[in-house]
This record gives C-alpha cells, sequence and structure tokens, in this order.
C-alpha cells in the first residue's frame, strides 16, 4: 500500500512539474520589417522564460549590409554573437536555450545606414510548469 | 502557484494528501495554461508583443527534437541534397566546428555553421557567395561587448584565391589557412582578445601572391 501510494506521488510530482506534452514554435518580430537601422542603432525583444525560451535570432538584411545578432543575458552580456554581410541567423537548441535567460539584439555595427528586420522564435511547451 | 499540502497524521494517509495536493497543482497548472498567453516579460527596450507573434509557418506541435542545425535548414528552406560540407575545424577548449554551404529556396548562396554547444548559424547572400567579395565569411563571438572572450571568424574564399590573411586592429598581420575547399577559420588568441587586438580586415591574395582584395571587417561591437 505504502509502495503504491509513493508511486502515485511520483506520477503526480511528475505531472505537477510538467513533462513536456508538445511544442510550439512562435515567431516575434521585434522591430518592424524594413525598419531603418542608422549607424549604430540595434534593438531588442524582451527577456525569456523557462517555458519559452528564444532559440533563433534574425537579422533580415541586404547583402551589402554589415550587422550583427546577439543574445544578451540577464547581466548584459552577448552570447552566441554572430556579424556578417546579408541575412543573419543564430540557432540553439531548447535544451541549451533553457539553461539561461536571455533576449534577443540585433545592431547595425557599422558606419553607413540601412534598412532590416529582426525577429526571432520562442519555442513554448504546453505542458510546462 | 503554491501546493496545497494537508497533512492528517499516518505515513499511508499522508503521502495521500500531499498526493492529492499535487494532483490540484497539476490541474491548476493545466488550467493556467489553458487560459494563459504566455506573456512576455519586458525588459529595457523590449518591443516584441502578442501583437506580432505568429505561429512559426511549418511547425506547429512538435516534441522540440528538432537540432539548432535543423532549424537553420529550415529556417533558408535549403534546397534538398545541397548541404554541402567544406570545413571540420579544432576550436578552443576541444571543439569543433562545422561549416557548409547550402542553396536556400530563394536562390540564394548560404554558409552554415554549427560546433559544439554554440548552436549554429547562417548568412546568405543573393547571387552566389562571392558575387560581391571574393570572400564570404561571418564573425562569431562570446562575451562583451566590452570584452570578448572567445571569437572566430569562419567562412570561404573565392576559386582564385590562393591565401588569405587576417589583419588585426593593432596592424599585426596573422595568416589563415586554406583547406581542400577553400574554406578557413580564424580564431582569436586568448592574448589577442586580452590587449583587444581584433580582426579589422581580411586580406586575399591570388595564386600568383599578388594582393587582389582587401575586405573591411566594420566594428565588432
Amino acid at each position: 500500500m505504502k509502495r503504491l501510494a509513493a508511486v502515485w506521488f511520483v506520477a503526480l510530482a511528475l505531472a505537477g512539474v510538467g513533462v513536456g506534452t508538445g511544442i510550439a514554435a512562435t515567431y516575434y518580430g521585434y522591430t518592424a520589417p524594413g525598419a531603418w537601422f542608422p549607424a549604430g542603432a540595434g534593438a531588442g525583444s524582451a527577456y525569456d522564460s523557462f517555458c519559452g525560451p528564444w532559440v533563433e535570432n534574425t537579422f533580415s538584411k541586404a547583402w551589402s549590409s554589415y550587422g550583427l545578432i546577439t543574445f544578451i543575458d540577464t547581466g548584459g552580456g552577448w552570447n552566441l554573437s554572430k556579424q556578417g554581410y546579408g541575412p543573419l541567423t543564430r540557432s540553439i537548441s531548447i535544451s541549451e536555450s533553457r539553461t539561461w535567460r536571455k533576449k534577443l539584439h540585433c545592431k547595425n555595427n557599422s558606419s553607413s545606414a540601412y534598412q532590416g528586420g529582426c525577429f526571432g522564435i520562442r519555442e513554448w511547451d504546453s505542458g510546462c510548469a | 502557484m503554491g501546493f496545497g499540502v494537508c497533512v492528517m497524521g499516518g505515513s499511508t494517509t499522508r503521502l495521500a494528501a500531499i498526493g492529492i495536493g499535487l494532483a490540484g497543482a497539476a490541474l491548476v497548472t493545466a488550467l493556467m495554461l489553458a487560459l494563459g498567453s504566455g506573456a512576455d516579460e519586458s525588459a529595457g527596450s523590449a518591443t516584441s508583443s502578442p501583437a506580432n507573434a505568429v505561429p512559426a509557418a511549418a511547425s506547429g506541435d512538435r516534441s522540440g527534437s528538432e537540432s539548432a542545425l535543423e532549424r537553420i535548414q529550415a529556417r533558408i528552406g535549403a534546397k534538398p541534397g545541397s548541404m554541402r560540407r567544406v570545413g571540420t575545424f579544432g576550436l578552443g577548449r576541444g571543439r569543433t566546428l562545422r561549416l557548409y554551404t547550402a542553396q536556400a529556396a530563394d536562390g540564394a548562396s548560404c554558409l552554415i555553421d554549427e560546433a559544439d554547444g554554440l548552436g549554429a548559424g547562417s548568412t546568405c547572400l543573393e547571387s552566389g557567395l562571392f558575387h560581391s567579395r571574393r570572400a564570404a565569411f561571418s564573425v562569431n563571438s562570446n562575451g562583451g561587448p566590452e570584452r570578448f572572450g572567445e571569437l572566430q571568424v569562419v567562412g570561404m574564399v573565392a576559386p582564385e584565391i590562393g591565401s588569405l590573411t587576417v589583419v588585426l586592429t593593432d596592424g599585426s598581420v596573422t595568416e589563415a589557412a586554406l583547406n581542400e575547399h577553400r574554406a578557413f577559420l580564424y580564431e582569436s588568441t586568448v592574448s589577442d582578445l586580452a590587449r583587444d587586438a581584433l580582426p579589422a580586415a581580411l586580406r586575399l591574395y591570388g595564386r600568383n601572391g599578388r594582393l587582389v582584395e582587401t575586405i573591411s571587417i566594420p566594428a565588432l561591437r
């Protein structure tokens, strides 16, 4: 009887904590498409959460435009940054992303202004508590 | 959210009571998730909002086991069979970076890199990797913006290029070896990062040793 109760307890605890039953990806644009980026200008998203971590950051821009994308942690540090010409994307796994809290950032770190758009993907776990 | 725990005495009864409490918590959690919108928390210059959130086009519910590389391939719409590995490079701390080329659905040519614990990334160029410059590259880094903890320049050069050097902000020059696919990786040393001596330009030399192009790397911050 005690053993049965203990098994039931563990099962309910797992259900309560949340074993993922479904993952849904959602795009968020954190700038308007075709936004104007003066030299040195950047934009940022909101911070993510354990149940909805950021897993991708994209800076859509022309092949002649140089810029960067990064994931900013709660200490303001840059992580997993990528920079170059043309559209840039950095993608990380859900398991990696859940280990730390972050927000997305894109920046025109060149000396010329240009247009572009920044967006990211969050993976929402419907079974997450 | 809290747990409801009612301890009534007797070990079996106590366990059952805790189980009931957790079951209640699980039910409340399920209801909250069903009713809630997963609202973002705002911080600083946050601009994302539910108003501009859309479900990812071709995902739906998944197990979440898609790798970063698979997601990149889906992002660029890589044409089946177009992905080709062009380099495998060792990074500091025993990690490996793999470099690929791929053709995107919109006709762009893409460089894709994937490294242990660093996810995957891509940069895509219209009209071919070397249409505008004789080298296609990206700069990957960790740390900063004040001080980078690691930094790599990774890419490929055009067929007519025989060698490549990296010019740092302190004026020093280092050659970056090209592999059989004309791919390269330059990794900043610890001392260079400590001195903030960072890549500022790539110099490309023809097979006859003559300088054919200098590509400036804009400020890295």
